[in-house]
């Protein structure tokens, strides 16, 4: 009996490594990078093509050319109303409208239409793609011209909101220093820190990008970070449905700006973005690829696309933007 | 449709319920009941054997120690034998009176260390029922471990369940995620039961009497899980002295305490566990002068116990657990991080002999779970607290009025509330308040009508309600009550005295789901149904044949498929939850999974131990999800597990242990290719993808590890009994790999390979005194 048992084990051990999988054929896909603003005129579309995960990505390399693209703006009924065609520009893989007057209208729905030449050399892909603009925002009353950092939760801001659109707004609350100062790389100890230049007219790190960036406060009072605060210069949220703010009864809503959407002491840009969509599935399913909470590590899904036979995303958005000021607090 | 002729099964179990009446009602025969306990302890002993020698019959003692058994025969003398793994067996010669019922407890005698794993000399059919597992706390104790003996990593090595990673003891069984698993400390539901984030399981071995897991088909005396039931019983205490007991190890102390009471009769239990960590920090923290290492890092735990007999007839009992983490992690001057976690577990149980035939068990429970996760950076604070409280009262009742029928019946309800909230800078973003109603209630037959026959059928009705069904705090309008009625069959047959086939079905529900990180339970959160969020459902079928091959080795093989529906966790790519309604919180998916499992055990001798196989296939789906659309394998599932225990008596006191794991590589995604998504407003640089062709598609190398350990036993200065356990985990520093991360920074993508744990030596001495 134990011989036997022996045997079946070790025919089993010997098995084992069979069962592994073979590996993905890579197939080079096209990849899609479009996007309409309302209110602007229409945007330009990259066609690239999808890069082994090993090989170096070169997006000139990676660049479709002799591609046919047309976008068409779509009456409700989802008949075309006016057709735009694109044409090579410049930079490879990117296409323009021909002409470059014609506006993005809010709420309405465009559909992007591409005839590439297939990776294969013979033959083309058909790619589609559709986008209903968001509505446009306003800043119906924007924040103190100056703030001081860290009194409160943020300062607050009032905009329009999307209660008379079919579907509700979800932002993206971006931020830019406008008058960040600069940082060299240096060698200190045998390592790469940072030495803050102290530039006139440039503002330096909030306290609490100090602190994520590992930053010593030098004799001089400049600080000498770990990672490089050029990466802090702008930001973004996550994404934030409308009913996170407080919706007043005027059909707008206070949006307080957290301390933490600013890197950077002095003046600021903060922009809210009104995604569609397209992009609100991209950005979430993108983002789990990289920062997944809730799945396996290791387990990556695709990001979700609205590109057919394609990847990457045909997405439109509405923005706006206000500028201050924002004040170290006195010691 | 495998399981549509389960209420036509169910009919045949009620007719044999009905045919076996006549058997209950013959005047000749007695009754003999009792408690049998450890002869040491006075500890009442779980799943202790009575036979009746040459008949063939016998019976088991219940989770309390008492035994009932009907149909002795009267008017002649009997020998009735009484066995527990590890103990010397007792006879008692008895006659009996017709319609007697002889009270008969027995103690018996503890027969050494040696043996980890079942005696093959009881009658095979009353050891264990399909899907049951025994977990000898012994064999806990004496595995290598990682710092410390735990009982749910030795439960990963048992056949059919299955470790995410090295850095989790989560119990991943037949196919099921962890929360499918119903965790039972002393009848009271834990909900998280993780030290250190995961990597340990709560349950301190020194406090611990016995284990119970069901990897399937469970009996309807448990419910409200898909899956499988971990059934743990704290002890009671010794009732005879007092005794002691101090641990040193690498990450924690020990100090148990148990003894008689005084003046009633009654035993008292009280074990703690501290982490040791600190001094290990400090001298990092002043020597590495690094951020992330923490500042505080400890995590306790305390069990105690106290058990009275008012009477011969009626015990009670009051039971609590108490467990902690906390972790505090500073960052610079002006941030950090502060996690303090736990559970809260507390019983009363009281346990009254109704007559010779019956017995019958109430509890109340209170268990709670919290976790409040603090963070401030540079002056911007979060905080996430996260609460369950559950109250329960429950009451069981078995009645065994015949050798040809048993039956259990019992209701189970209470409330179990659910807090979640979130804060950043002071301000609250999320408030989430769930309060729930549920019941249950359940009646179990066991008949034998002969031939070598055991059928066992049940039906188990659940209802659970959530009173708030919106993320708003107010009671929602529509009602969400849930009705789910749960059927189980077993019928067994049973060939000579060495071989049993088994077969169950069962169908079962779940009314909560379990959102968690692999690397990290410090965040676990439980979510119930709701409007829109019906109950996960789950059919099971197991086949399983249970032999003894003479009187040192038993195989028993395993066949089991279940499928999975409407299951339900939150959707991974959600960013704000604000607006959204319960339903759109969670993506629903399906799965099935099936397997075989082969165990070899060899219980007496001084070489012992397992050796155990598993062929297993999971997969899942969430057809309204892009991405998990097409069926996948999720993470753990694993074609082949092999595993070996083996426990050596070397001599002089000396034990040699050696456990080993081979399993095929978990599955993971390998992306093919990787783009750039351009001119992206809010994005400098683009948003970057990973493009693969199959979700999980493929197989990391496979998973194997041996640990040893060295264990000597012996007399401290004549004052306590020691042992000294010398082990090493990952004897040959085998890098296993966990998951692979990939850097957009460079170019070309750089691959991350994240390896699981290296070669680790641990060293403990534990005393009784």
């Amino acid at each position: 009996m134990r011989a036997r048992l022996a045997l079946a084990l070790a025919a089993i051990l010997v098995t084992l490594p069979a069962c592994d999988s073979t590996a993905d054929a890579f197939v080079p896909l096209p990849v899609v990078s479009a996007t309409l603003e309302a209110g602007q005129p229409l945007g330009p579309v990259n066609l690239t093509r999808l890069v082994p995960l090993g090989a170096t990505f070169d997006p000139d390399a990676a660049a479709i050319a002799g591609a046919t693209v047309e976008v068409a703006l779509l009456a409700t009924d989802g008949s075309v109303e006016q057709t735009v065609p694109y044409e090579a520009a410049d930079e490879p893989g990117v296409y323009i409208p021909t002409d470059l007057t014609i506006g993005t209208l809010p709420g309405r729905t465009y559909r992007l239409r591409i005839l590439a030449p297939a990776a294969s050399g013979v033959g083309t892909d058909t790619l589609t793609a559709e986008t209903t603009v968001p509505v446009l925002i306003d800043i119906v009353e924007g924040p103190p011209a100056e703030i001081v950092y860290g009194d409160g939760f943020g300062p607050p801001v009032r905009i329009s909101t999307s209660s008379t659109a079919s579907r509700r707004a979800v932002y993206l609350l971006g931020s830019e220093a406008l008058a960040a100062d600069r940082f060299e790389e240096v060698e200190v100890e045998g390592e790469t820190r940072y030495r803050q230049l102290g530039l006139p007219d440039r503002y330096g790190l909030v306290p609490f990008l100090v602190t994520i960036l590992g930053c010593d406060v030098e004799d001089s009072g400049l600080l000498l970070c770990d990672e490089d605060p050029a990466d802090a210069t702008s930001g973004r949220s996550p994404l934030l449905n409308e009913d996170s703010y407080t919706l007043l009864g005027d059909g707008t809503a206070q949006v307080p700006i957290p301390f933490i959407a600013f890197g950077y002491y002095g003046p600021a840009r903060v922009t809210f973005f009104s995604l569609d969509d397209a992009f609100i599935d991209y950005v979430e399913t993108q983002a789990i690829q990289f920062a997944p909470t809730t799945i396996s590590p290791g387990e990556i899904p695709n990001a979700t696309t609205n590109v057919r036979n394609g990847l990457g995303v045909f997405g439109s958005f509405a923005r706006a933007s206000v500028e201050l000021v924002v004040r170290q607090a006195a010691p | 449709m495998p399981f549509s002729s389960i209420p036509g099964r169910l009919l045949v179990v009620l007719v044999a319920l009905v045919s076996a009446a006549p058997a209950w009602a013959q005047p000749s025969t007695a009754t003999v009941n009792g408690f049998v306990r450890d002869g040491e302890t006075g500890e009442t002993l779980i799943q202790a054997t009575v036979l009746i020698e040459g008949a063939a019959r016998g019976a088991t003692t219940n989770v309390e120690g008492f035994y009932t058994l009907p149909d002795v025969p009267a008017g002649e003398p009997v020998s009735l034998r009484f066995s527990f793994v590890g103990f010397e067996p007792v006879r008692r010669e008895v006659t009996l009176e017709a319609g007697q019922t002889l009270r008969l407890d027995v103690e018996l005698s503890p027969e050494g260390l040696g043996e980890v794993v079942v005696r093959a000399d009881e009658p095979i059919e009353e050891e264990r029922a399909v899907g049951l597992q025994e977990v000898p706390i012994r064999l806990v104790e004496s595995l290598p471990s990682v710092f410390e003996a735990d009982l749910f990593r030795s439960i990963q090595l048992l056949p059919g369940v299955k470790a995410s990673s090295d850095f989790s003891s989560a119990l991943y069984i037949r196919g099921g995620s962890p929360d499918q698993t119903l965790i039972l400390l002393d009848g009271t539901t834990v909900y998280n039961p993780t030290h250190f984030f995961g990597f340990f399981s709560t349950f301190n071995t020194e406090a611990i009497k016995d284990v119970r897991l069901y990897k399937g088909a469970y009996p309807s005396t448990y419910g409200g899980r898909l899956g499988s039931v971990v059934d743990v019983y704290n002890r009671d205490g010794n009732r005879n002295e007092l005794d002691g007991s101090l641990s040193v190890g690498l990450l924690a102390s020990r100090v148990g305490v148990e003894g008689p009471l005084p003046g009633v009769k009654g035993s008292y239990s009280l074990n703690a566990r501290r982490s040791t960590l600190e001094p290990l920090l400090a001298v990092l923290r002043e020597q590495l002068d690094e951020d992330g290492i923490p500042e505080s890092f400890y995590f306790y735990d305390v069990n105690g116990k106290v058990s009275v007999d008012l009477s011969p007839n009626d015990r009670v009992s009051v039971a609590g657990y108490a467990g902690r983490d906390q972790v505090v992690v500073p960052f610079g001057d002006d941030a950090r991080f502060d996690l303090d976690y736990g559970n809260r577990t507390t019983s009363l149980a009281y346990n009254r002999v109704l007559s010779g035939t019956a017995f019958a068990q109430t509890r109340l429970t209170a268990s709670r779970y919290f976790s409040y996760p603090t963070g401030d950076f540079g002056g911007t604070t979060f905080e996430r607290p996260n609460t369950i409280t559950d109250y329960s009262a429950r009451a069981d009742v078995e009645w065994l009025p015949s050798q040809a029928l048993e039956v259990r019946t019992g209701v189970w309800g209470g409330t179990l509330d659910l807090g979640l909230s979130s804060a950043f800078n002071g301000s609250v973003q999320t408030d989430y308040q769930n309060p729930s109603r549920y019941a249950s209630a359940y009646v179990q037959g066991k008949v034998r009508p002969g031939n070598g026959f055991i059928v066992t059928g049940g039906v188990r009705a659940e209802y659970f309600r959530s009173l708030t069904d919106d993320l708003t705090d107010t009671e929602d309008p529509v009602a969400s009550p849930y009705v789910r009625v749960s059927p189980q069959l077993q019928v067994e047959r049973t060939f000579g005295e060495d071989v049993v086939v088994q077969a169950a079905a069962g169908r079962y529900h779940q009314f909560l789901s379990l959102i968690s990180n692999e690397a990290f339970s410090g965040f676990d959160t439980w979510v119930t149904t709701g409007v829109g969020v019906p109950p996960q459902s789950s059919d099971q079928l197991v086949l399983g044949v249970k032999t003894k091959l003479g009187q040192a080795y038993r195989l028993d093989v395993e066949v089991y498929g279940r499928t999975l529906r409407d299951l339900f966790d939150t959707r991974p790519e959600v960013q704000d939850v604000a607006g959204l309604s319960y339903a759109e919180l969670f993506r629903f998916g399906r799965g099935y999974a099936t397997g075989a499992e082969f165990l070899l055990e060899k219980g007496v001798g001084r070489l012992t131990g397992l050796l155990s196989y598993t062929l297993g296939v999971t997969r899942r789906q969430y057809p309204d999800e892009p991405a998990f659309a097409t069926v996948f394998p999720p993470k753990y599932d694993r074609l082949h597990d092999v595993t070996a225990v083996v426990n050596v008596e070397l001599g002089r006191n000396w034990t040699a242990t050696v456990a080993g794991v081979y399993a095929t590589g978990q599955a993971y995604t390998v992306p093919v290719g990787r783009y750039t998504v351009t001119g992206v407003p809010f994005e400098t640089g683009g948003l970057n993808g990973l493009y693969s062709v199959r979700l999980n598609g493929q197989r990391l190398p496979p998973y194997h590890r041996v640990d040893v350990g060295f264990s000597r036993t012996g007399r401290l200065f004549r004052v306590a009994d020691y042992e000294l356990q010398l082990q090493i985990v990952n004897l040959y520093n085998r890098r296993n790999v966990w998951f692979v991360q990939y850097d957009f920074d460079a170019n070309p993508v750089d691959q991350n390979v994240v390896r699981q744990l290296p070669i680790l030596p641990n060293v403990s001495l534990s005393l009784r005194f």
